[in-house]
Parts: C-alpha cells; sequence; structure tokens
C-alpha cells in the first residue's frame, strides 16, 4: 500500500511534466485499475488505436502553441490533455495542431472531446465517445455504446457492432458494415450506410440518404426535404415507418417482403407502386391519395407518409 | 252527610254537566296543520334520498375531472400551438444560455462557425413550416427537438468553460 502511495504521485509528477511547444513526446503509464481514458486535444490529429496490453502510451508532437501536457491517472480514469492558451480565439482552430497516437488496452472507455482535431479511433471493444466541432472522424472496429458526434466534420465509420449513434450538422457520415443498433441523425449533411443492424434509426432535415440495409428488423426514418434511396431487405415481421415532407422516398424492396404496405400522401406527392399492381387512390376532395395493399401473408408493416413528396416502391 | 246523600249529590252534578266540551282556542287548525306538515316532510325525505346517490355520483366525478386537470401535464391547445410554445422555449433557453457564457458576440465568430449557426436556425424555420402543413408529424416534432438541442450544443462547445478549457 505504502509502496502505491508512494509511487503513483511519483509516476504522476514525472508525466505531469511541463512540455515544450511542439515537443515531440514519447511517454507511457500503466493502467493500475484505469477503465476510462478521457483526451482532450483542441486542433491537429489524434489516432488512438485499441490493443496494447497494461498500459497507454502517447507518442508523437504536440501543438506549437502548447503550454502543458498532461497525462495523469485520476482515480479510475487516465487523463491525457494537450493544455492550450485560453486567449486563443476562434479563428484559430484551423492551424496546424498536435500530431499524437495513443495506444491503449481495448477493454478501456474512450472519452474524446476535440475542436478542430481529427481523430482515428480503431478496435476498442468498450463504450465510446467521440466529440468534435470541425475535426473528421473516422471509426473502425468498435463495439458496445459508440457515440460519434461532430458539428462539421465528417464522420466514416466500418465494422461498428453495438448501440451506434452517429450524428452531425453539417458534415457527412459514411457508414459501412455496421451491425446491433444504429441511429444517425444529420441536419444538412448527407448520409451513407451500407448495415447490417437489425434496428435503424434516421433523421435529417434537408441531407441526401442512401441506405442498403440488410435483414432489417426495425427501421425508422424522418426526414424534411431531403430524398432517401434505400435498397432494403425487411426481415419477417419487420416493421418499416417513414415520414418525409417534400423530400422522395425511394425504395427498393426483398422481391419476397411479406408485408402490409400503408403509403399515404398528404398534399401532392405522387405514390409510385411497382411492387403489385394495386394503384393509389386520390382522394375524392383535396389533394391527397393513399395507397393500401397486402404482400404475401403481410407479416410485415411498411407505412410511408409524405406531405409533398414521390414515394417509390420496387424490388430490388 | 250519609253515603246516600253524598252519591246523590254527585250523580245530580254530572247530569248537570254539558255533554259536549269545546277547546277554548280551535285546535283543528293545528292538527290539520301538523299531518299536512308530516306528509311533506316524507316527501321531501323521499326526493332527499333520490338525491343522495346523485350527489355522490357527482362528487366523484368532480373529483376525478379535478385530478385529471391538476396531475395531466398543461397541454397546448393545437399542434401549432405547440410548435410556437417549443420554438419560444428553445429561444429562453438559448438567451439563458448565453447569458450565462457572458454574452458573447454572434457576430466575432468566423464564418464557418456562424454558418453553422444559421444552418441551423434555417433548418428550424424549415421544420417549423413542414409542421404547419402537417402538424401532427411526431417524427417531425422529434426533429425540431434534435436541431434545437444541437443548436444548444453547439453554443456550449463555443463557450461554455469546459470547452474553452479544451
Amino acid at each position: 500500500m505504502k509502496l502505491i502511495t508512494t509511487v503513483i504521485p511519483v509516476l504522476v509528477g514525472l508525466f505531469t511534466l511541463s512540455s515544450q511547444a511542439g515537443e515531440n513526446i514519447d511517454k507511457s503509464l500503466p493502467i493500475n485499475n484505469a477503465t476510462k481514458v478521457t483526451i482532450e486535444n483542441l486542433r491537429g490529429n489524434v489516432v488512438i488505436v485499441g490493443g496494447a496490453e497494461n498500459n497507454i502510451s502517447v507518442k508523437g508532437e504536440l501543438d506549437d502553441k502548447a503550454e502543458k501536457f498532461i497525462f495523469e491517472q485520476e482515480g479510475s480514469q487516465i487523463l491525457i490533455k494537450v493544455v492550450m492558451p485560453r486567449h486563443l480565439g476562434h479563428g484559430s482552430w484551423n492551424e496546424n495542431g498536435s500530431d499524437l497516437t495513443i495506444n491503449l488496452p481495448a477493454h478501456m472507455k474512450v472519452n474524446f472531446s476535440g475542436v478542430s482535431s481529427n481523430v482515428k479511433l480503431s478496435d476498442i471493444e468498450n463504450d465510446v465517445d467521440i466529440q468534435t466541432v470541425s475535426g473528421d472522424i473516422k471509426a473502425t472496429n468498435l463495439s458496445n455504446m459508440v457515440h460519434l458526434s461532430s458539428v462539421s466534420g465528417n464522420i466514416r465509420s466500418e465494422d461498428l457492432d453495438g448501440e451506434l449513434h452517429l450524428s452531425s450538422v453539417s458534415g457527412d457520415i459514411r457508414d459501412k458494415q455496421s451491425s446491433g443498433r444504429l441511429s444517425i441523425k444529420v441536419v444538412s449533411g448527407n448520409v451513407t450506410t451500407q448495415s447490417s443492424a437489425s434496428e435503424v434509426s434516421l433523421g435529417t432535415v434537408s441531407g441526401e440518404v442512401y441506405v442498403q440495409l440488410a435483414k432489417v428488423d426495425e427501421l425508422s426514418v424522418s426526414m424534411v426535404s431531403g430524398d432517401f434511396d434505400g435498397v432494403i431487405h425487411v426481415a419477417d415481421n419487420g416493421l418499416v415507418k417513414m415520414s418525409s415532407v417534400s423530400g422522395d422516398l425511394r425504395l427498393k424492396l426483398n422481391e419476397d417482403i411479406q408485408a402490409k404496405f400503408k403509403v399515404f400522401a398528404n398534399a401532392g406527392g405522387k405514390l409510385i407502386n411497382k411492387l403489385s399492381k394495386d394503384k393509389a387512390q386520390e382522394a375524392e376532395y383535396g389533394p391527397s391519395s393513399k395507397l393500401y395493399f397486402v404482400k404475401g401473408d403481410g407479416s410485415s408493416t411498411v407505412k410511408l407518409k409524405t406531405v409533398s413528396g414521390d414515394v417509390t416502391l420496387s424490388t430490388k | 252527610m250519609n253515603k246516600q246523600n253524598s252519591e246523590q249529590l254527585l250523580a245530580a252534578q254530572l247530569s248537570d254537566l254539558p255533554k259536549e266540551l269545546t277547546p277554548k282556542r280551535d285546535l283543528w287548525l293545528g292538527i290539520e296543520k301538523g299531518i299536512h306538515n308530516k306528509t311533506q316532510l316524507e316527501v321531501s325525505n323521499k326526493a332527499k334520498n333520490q338525491y343522495v346517490p346523485l350527489s355522490w355520483a357527482a362528487s366523484v366525478v368532480f373529483a376525478v375531472l379535478l385530478t385529471w386537470g391538476v396531475i395531466s401535464p398543461q397541454q397546448a391547445d393545437s399542434p401549432a400551438e405547440l410548435v410556437v410554445e417549443m420554438q419560444q422555449n428553445f429561444e429562453q433557453q438559448k438567451q439563458a444560455m448565453l447569458v450565462t457564457y457572458g454574452q458573447p458576440k454572434l457576430a466575432d465568430l468566423p464564418e464557418s462557425l456562424k454558418k453553422q449557426l444559421e444552418d441551423l436556425a434555417s433548418a428550424r424555420k424549415s421544420i417549423e413550416n413542414a409542421l404547419l402543413e402537417d402538424p401532427a408529424n411526431n417524427d417531425l416534432l422529434n426533429i425540431l427537438r434534435w436541431t434545437q438541442a444541437q443548436e444548444l450544443e453547439l453554443l456550449t462547445k463555443l463557450f461554455s468553460p469546459q470547452w474553452q478549457s479544451i
């Protein structure tokens, strides 16, 4: 016990040393009982890789204007922080920053906050929460609870599994080979996903969406003015719910889909059905129209609603 | 006076007594009134008995309605009003947040960040307009809520002490 109480402060002291601006660093720290890593870097590039044994290492070059580099254990978390001068304005976010590579054990939770810092993250098996303002995020091979969020940065993800939440305001999101439960939200960014997630939820305001979904149990899509293109395999007893205001919804569904279809357009949207011979019925009064039909045993449900966008249903 | 004499005297006095005795005041009025009142009381009690279950039912209904009114959340009268209310609450939250952060000048932000805020405000407007066309669309309400949250989150990232220290 005495050893721990004396060694840890010494280690902390060693690794909290002030670093010179633009300095190269190569440091490592034993994990001890830590379960979480919190990383803060204003600008630059950070690579985070899981797979190390029982220590965390940081290598690379600090930001030219870094005042201090903190690398220490605080209870159950390890903090890695590039401390920058407080008077740096928002305008300096796009200048060159730190260039760091962090290796850590795959079982640790990872939190990252950066402003214009790009981050690449791979091979983590525990919860991950990444937030940037304008920095891009690239995530590969993560499993568990994953939150990736940016304001104007783009998000690229591949081989994610678990409870996945990807969001951006104006950045684009491109997801590949995800599984588990996937939620994507953007305001004006575009979304592309090729996923085998069983539950998928998508929300956009003006962004365009293209999805390829394999055996989805539940799909929920809300769009305002963007268009949606989807190649979707709906699982048995699946549920698809989509709503759009002025954006078009184009769905290519599995040929053997067994579902009840309820498609409704409030104000002039065209309903085009290439799945069966059923035709849309226009309301006697007003511009609304509806298309109701059943395919196969109707075990799944497809509900689509639009105000003025067009809806097209066809097979893959 | 012997016993026979006294009996004769009593018999004579009895025979002198009048056959009928008229009361000093007319009691029939009182009796009649008494009978009438009793009938009224019975009728009134019957009526009262009929009202008791109704009163209980009314009390229970009133109590239920009162409880419903107090416990159930205050709801806007229409979806359109709900949207207006949501936007007003959002503006209040945003202003309160900016005050907390020392009233930063948004105009001083770099163009790229100003554009993000403008895009978010414009997205909110688009959703609000869309909700006018499709007022009962819960998905749109959720997107509006999320867009508002993104705007507040962006302000937090731009001005909160926590993010300023990154």
